[in-house]
């Protein structure tokens, strides 16, 4: 019978990994990772528990004043601007017709620094991104974007989450 | 005599080295998992929405022949309404599988009005924002340019 190391007993102890290929394989894993960080160039915080509404759209490279519809309050660049109850404005923060005080205030301040700062011809100041939770009604995502338009802000584009 | 004299006069140089491979997978690895954590997984898309003023004149040279609206409904229906040249109003039950319905509604109107591509979305106060996106992403591929009404 034909000896195997094993029925001799030789144990083979000049075994190592191959490094080289696993450095090639973590390179490609590397470049893959920082490719999608490149190219995943909108950045969106959304408060916990808000769900964003799905669609197949693709493009998704833009840039703009973020405003934020949660349950409990709407959120400017991040910072607190009115309160919701249960995705509802309450009754005295609303101008007849429409738009929100403490919103359209809150929306004329940054419109008039953006026009302070840039040349009257540019546009792309002028885009409002939405990112509502899918639950949110429609009567407050038209006080939002009345409170936003009467401001002269008038591109909206509303944030969804790719796929299903 | 210095040691680099002795090695360069009695040692021949090695050239075979090799990478210390050990520490750069070290490295890797902790790219890897911090760029694995930091990594979004949810992809975002954007919805282009303009917004229909009532009352102001449209900039555009050519007016449209028709216009198309579609209205959601608090009572769970949907409007179809078509104005202009040709005047047609059609409800839909807003159900599970509604959006099929109105694709097939949308792709009939342009077949007679091949030059359509704009369509206004409104919808009534209670209406759940999913639904209005979805009726838009439904309408986006025949209708490209869509306006939210009601706003102003």
């Amino acid at each position: 019978m034909k000896k195997t190391s094993f029925h001799t007993g030789h144990i083979n102890e000049d075994m190592s990994l191959q490094i080289t290929s696993m450095a090639d394989i973590f390179i490609i894993i590397l470049v893959f990772l920082l490719k999608s960080h490149a190219t995943g160039t909108m950045n969106v915080t959304t408060p916990a528990g808000m769900s964003l509404p799905s669609s197949h759209i693709q493009d998704a490279s833009v840039e703009g004043l973020k405003i934020t519809i949660s349950k409990t309050s709407v959120q400017m660049e991040g910072d607190h601007i009115a309160e919701l109850d249960n995705f509802l404005f309450t009754k005295p923060a609303l101008q007849p017709g429409g738009p929100s005080n403490p919103l359209a205030k809150a929306f004329g301040q940054v419109r008039k620094r953006q026009l302070a700062n840039t040349k009257p011809t540019a546009t792309g100041e002028s885009r409002i991104i939405i990112i509502a939770d899918k639950r949110a009604p429609f009567s407050t995502i038209k006080t939002v974007m009345a409170s936003a338009a009467m401001n002269g802000y008038t591109d909206f584009k509303l944030a969804t989450v790719r796929g299903d | 005599m210095s040691s680099y004299h002795a090695a360069k006069s009695h040692v021949p140089l090695n050239q075979d080295f090799e990478l210390n491979m050990a520490s750069i997978i070290d490295c890797f690895t902790v790219l890897i998992a911090f760029m694995l954590i930091s990594a979004s997984f949810v992809s975002i898309g954007i919805l282009d929405a303009g917004v229909e003023a009532a009352g102001v004149e449209s900039t555009t040279t050519t007016t449209p022949q028709v216009h198309l609206m579609v209205t959601l409904r608090d009572n769970n229906t949907m409007t179809i309404a078509l104005s202009g040249k040709e005047r047609l109003s059609q409800q839909i039950q807003r159900n599970s599988g509604y959006y099929d319905e109105l694709k097939q509604s949308v792709l009939n109107i342009k077949s007679r009005w091949k030059d359509l591509n704009t369509v206004t979305v409104s919808a009534e106060g209670g209406v759940p924002y999913n639904d209005i996106i979805r009726t838009m992403d439904t309408l986006r591929p025949h209708l490209p340019y869509i306006a939210v009404g009601g706003i102003l």
